[in-house]
């Protein structure tokens, strides 16, 4: 039924600022989770805040950054560090987690001739390309 | 059978002509094991009161038009059995995100409005006449669209989607959903008209994945990969033309 919403009188229901927490009374996963990943890029956000301060303070000379390091072993930095990486963690792997979507159905988008690749292949190279290049930097790191 | 057992529905009532805010009504409805909530809604309309309005047709998920809340999920209520809630009580509510015209019937004129706006039909350069024939296509490229042409506009997706609850102009999970067969459909021709309304940023890009809309989806449309799917391929459109600026084909 189409309406004329000039002359008709109808009601919009207000959305709850606690939607993603209990969703009509009941408490969904998804919206939670959502939200969750949402947040996860605040964190991600101060980590890169506190690593440009890091790289700022060797142009201070190695006093400054020793010293700023050193600080860095008390321990709520450490839970600090410990939450971001979890949400890094998490982050990356939902978002990897989404190249199955642009293959499971319909016209898939990486084919090998008319085959659509099938989406767990997709999955396992991005997860497998994540890893690589984490232990390449993580080398690179701790060898330099 | 006889084996009746009594469930209690509540009911979100709207009477604008009565009231500025919905109410609630709760009716006990004796079932059979075989009804759906659609049923009790029936029983009420003609047993007990005759003034509750819904929609519905098929009553057999097809039609799309009886969607509603029913304990806070969006859900097709001709495919909601009332044994899977009893001896709970069934909580019935006009689906979400949308406004209320009377008790548990939404107006759906913002959905009709961007279904129109992805246009939803074979679009070609040059029709060619009649007597040239139908426009064939292998049993492959009609799986490349399939599953997106399932979809039977009962709009739970958008009840479920956060996102457009909180953004109306978002084009929203279906919409995009059907622009997306189109544009799969060896058919078409249409891409490049249904672009500036899907691929914009009240299209795919309003999109941050929350994924309800699949779920909810009782056509296993699955909306939100055909988003993911727009996504990429607009980027690598975007991207390939950038780089081979005569190579653009499509
Ligand atoms: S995509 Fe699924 S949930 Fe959305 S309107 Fe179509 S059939 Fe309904
Ligand atoms: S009455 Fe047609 S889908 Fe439920």
């Amino acid at each position: 039924m189409m309406l004329d919403s000039e002359t008709t009188k109808t009601y919009t229901r207000p959305i709850s600022k606690a939607w993603w927490l209990r969703d009509r009374g009941h408490f969904n996963r998804r919206y939670f989770m959502f939200l969750l990943r949402e947040l996860t890029s605040v964190f991600v956000a101060l980590y890169v805040v506190l690593f440009i301060y890091e790289i700022f303070l060797l142009t201070k000379g190695p006093d400054a950054h020793t010293a700023f390091r050193e600080s860095l072993s008390a321990g709520p930095w450490i839970a600090f560090h410990i939450i971001a990486l979890l949400f890094a963690l998490y982050h990356s792997y939902t978002w990897l987690g989404l190249t199955t979507k642009m293959q499971a159905a319909g016209r898939g988008l990486v084919k090998i001739g008319t085959k659509t690749l099938p989406p767990i292949l997709i999955a396992l190279g991005s997860y497998g390309a994540w890893i690589i290049a984490t232990c390449i930097i993580a080398y690179l790191f701790l060898t330099l | 059978m006889s084996d009746l057992r009594t469930i209690k529905i509540t009911v979100l009532r709207y009477r604008p002509e009565e009231e500025d805010a919905p109410t609630e009504q709760t009716y006990d409805v004796e079932f059979r094991d075989d009804w759906v909530v659609l049923d009790a809604l029936n029983h009420i309309k003609d047993h007990i009161d005759g003034t509750l309005s819904f929609r519905w047709s098929c009553r057999m998920g097809v039609c799309g038009s009886c969607g509603m809340m029913v304990n806070g999920e969006p859900k097709l209520t001709c495919a909601a059995m009332l044994r899977d809630y009893y001896p709970n009580e069934v909580r019935v509510e006009p689906l979400v995100n949308f406004p209320i015209v009377r008790d548990l019937v939404i107006d759906m004129t913002d959905f009709m409005d961007k279904l129109k706006a992805v246009k939803p039909w074979i679009i070609r350069e040059e029709e060619k006449p009649v007597s040239e024939g139908e426009y064939l296509q292998t049993p492959d490229q009609l799986k490349d669209y399939k599953q997106f042409s399932q979809c039977i506009n009962c709009m739970l997706c958008y009840a479920a989607c956060p996102v457009y609850g909180l953004e109306h102009d978002f084009v929203g999970p279906a919409a995009i959903a059907l622009g997306h067969r189109y544009n799969l459909d060896s058919r078409d021709e249409g891409n490049q008209q249904r672009q500036h309304v899907i691929a914009s940023k009240e299209g795919i890009w309003e999109c941050t994945y929350v994924g309800e809309c699949s779920v909810v989806c009782p056509k296993h449309v699955d909306p939100a990969e055909a988003i993911q799917q727009t996504k990429v391929a607009t980027t690598t459109n975007r991207f390939k033309s950038l780089v081979m600026p005569w190579g653009n084909k499509k």
